[in-house]
């Protein structure tokens, strides 16, 4: 007793590093799995400080505003420009819309299910990034009252973000494409057929390999998810920056540029 | 003697739980946290270096830190770790170091910043995240600059604090 009394940063020290260890290990292996007296410690948590974070998110909101006045506009031109275009597509399809109704009809006849199609979204709000430099995990507003669970896939626009890693009421964490230790699989828009695999991350850029090494491919060129795994098909992933054939592994080997920017997102979709 | 105890108690607390919301402005604030001062860092170097009780720093630093996991990582524990090293590491540093020289609390700066990015990498790797270490100490640049000038800022701000006899020759 008296050791302990005389070594007290040691003994504490030891205790805290005990129980961090601990604490670490069982979220590393409950990573998957659903984590009631997690969730409800993160509700509470988040419930004292995310209005902190909203208010100090809206203020950074307002003032890069009033810094990117001129790209702003540029922006605004150019979704002027999209909104039309997009205006004439919607005259286009209602054209067709006959022919809808026709292929839906047929669809209930044969009983057809379609696996992986979008479901449910919510909106929610960036509220925080996360804690390290090189990571892009950030909170959002929204958790399990709106029915939002791990795993469940969100996106920017069409564009692939990641996948909700933690949640609970009122907020949720997620961890971006580039943060995943798990292989997407994915296609090359031009070409369905061609199929490859993202295996990793190098230096904040997804880096992956063809599955057929003879694939024509070149830089430039959109991956879209294949279906394969938790992600739905169709989303996008990003774009082909650069390729290498690796004669050792006899692979096309690829590096890809995200589409997301994971440092500007203001607001996500996530699917339910 | 008791109250003195709960006092102590109490500054620490309250000083720990406004570091912890002026990080969570600076997270919410900034979209890249490298280019900001990690401030539960430098705090913790800061209070680590004056305070003769570490022990009470360790316990209310965890606590915090934990709520900070929660809040922001992916895995809880990872920041309680870095920073529990941290503050041994300051710790046993002060025993040699002059914690009143400026170029002390520099030095003492700049080893736990690299320290600090190195365990946070080492456990965030244990933990499956696919980063290379290169990448993750190259991010750290900025920030490393960023934790020196806030250090410099809070050793002016309380140096009356900090340096007990002023009119000692050895600060003229």
């Amino acid at each position: 007793m008296r050791w302990i009394g005389k070594h007290k940063l040691l003994v504490t020290t030891a205790i805290v590093l005990i129980i961090a260890v601990t604490v670490l290990l069982s979220a590393v292996v409950k990573t998957e799995k659903e984590d009631n007296f997690g969730s409800a410690f993160g509700s509470v948590v988040n419930t004292i400080f995310q209005p902190i974070s909203k208010a100090t998110r809206n203020i950074s909101y307002h003032i890069s505003g009033m810094f990117n006045y001129k790209s702003l506009l540029e922006e605004n031109e150019l979704l002027k420009e999209e909104n039309d275009k997009l205006h004439k597509q919607l005259i286009d399809s209602a054209l067709n819309s006959k022919q809808l109704e026709e292929l839906l009809e047929l669809k209930n006849v044969l009983n057809y299910k379609k696996s992986n199609l979008i479901g449910e979204v919510v909106t929610a709000n960036v509220v925080s990034v996360d804690s390290t430099n090189w990571m892009s995990i950030f909170s959002i507003d929204m958790g399990t009252e709106e029915g939002i669970e791990v795993n469940d896939i969100v996106m920017f626009g069409n564009n692939l973000v990641g996948k909700i890693i933690s949640t609970g009421k009122g907020w949720s964490k997620v961890a971006s494409i580039i943060d995943e230790s798990n292989k997407i699989s994915f296609l090359i828009k031009n070409n369905m057929n061609l199929l490859g695999v993202i295996t990793g991350n190098d230096n904040g850029i997804l880096s992956g390999y063809m599955v057929d090494a003879r694939a024509k491919i070149q830089e430039g060129d959109e991956l879209l998810t294949s279906g394969m795994g938790i992600y739905p098909k169709g989303l996008s992933i990003g774009k082909v920056s650069k390729i290498k054939y690796d004669s050792n592994r006899q692979l096309t080997m690829l590096e890809i540029s995200p589409f997301t920017n994971f440092n500007i997102l203001q607001k996500v979709t996530v699917v339910l | 003697m008791k109250n003195d105890n709960f006092l102590v108690w109490l500054k620490i607390s309250t000083i720990y739980f406004f570091i912890l919301i002026v990080q969570i402005v600076i997270n919410s604030f900034s979209t890249n946290n490298s280019l900001l001062p990690n401030v539960l860092l430098c705090s913790s170097i800061f209070i680590a270096m004056l305070s003769s009780e570490e022990y009470k720093v360790i316990l209310v630093c965890s606590v915090v830190t934990f709520i900070y996991d929660v809040l922001f990582s992916q895995y809880i524990g990872i920041t309680v770790i870095s920073l529990l090293v941290i503050i041994f590491l300051v710790s046993a540093i002060k025993i040699y170091f002059n914690v009143e020289n400026i170029w002390n609390l520099i030095f003492t700066g700049a080893i736990c910043t690299i320290v600090y990015n190195c365990i946070e990498w080492l456990l965030n790797n244990l933990a499956n995240s696919p980063y290379d270490f290169l990448y993750a100490i190259d991010t750290m640049k900025y920030q490393f600059l960023a934790n020196e000038i806030f250090l410099i800022l809070l050793f002016c701000l309380l140096r009356k604090k900090i340096i007990k006899h002023h009119k000692d020759r050895y600060f003229r």
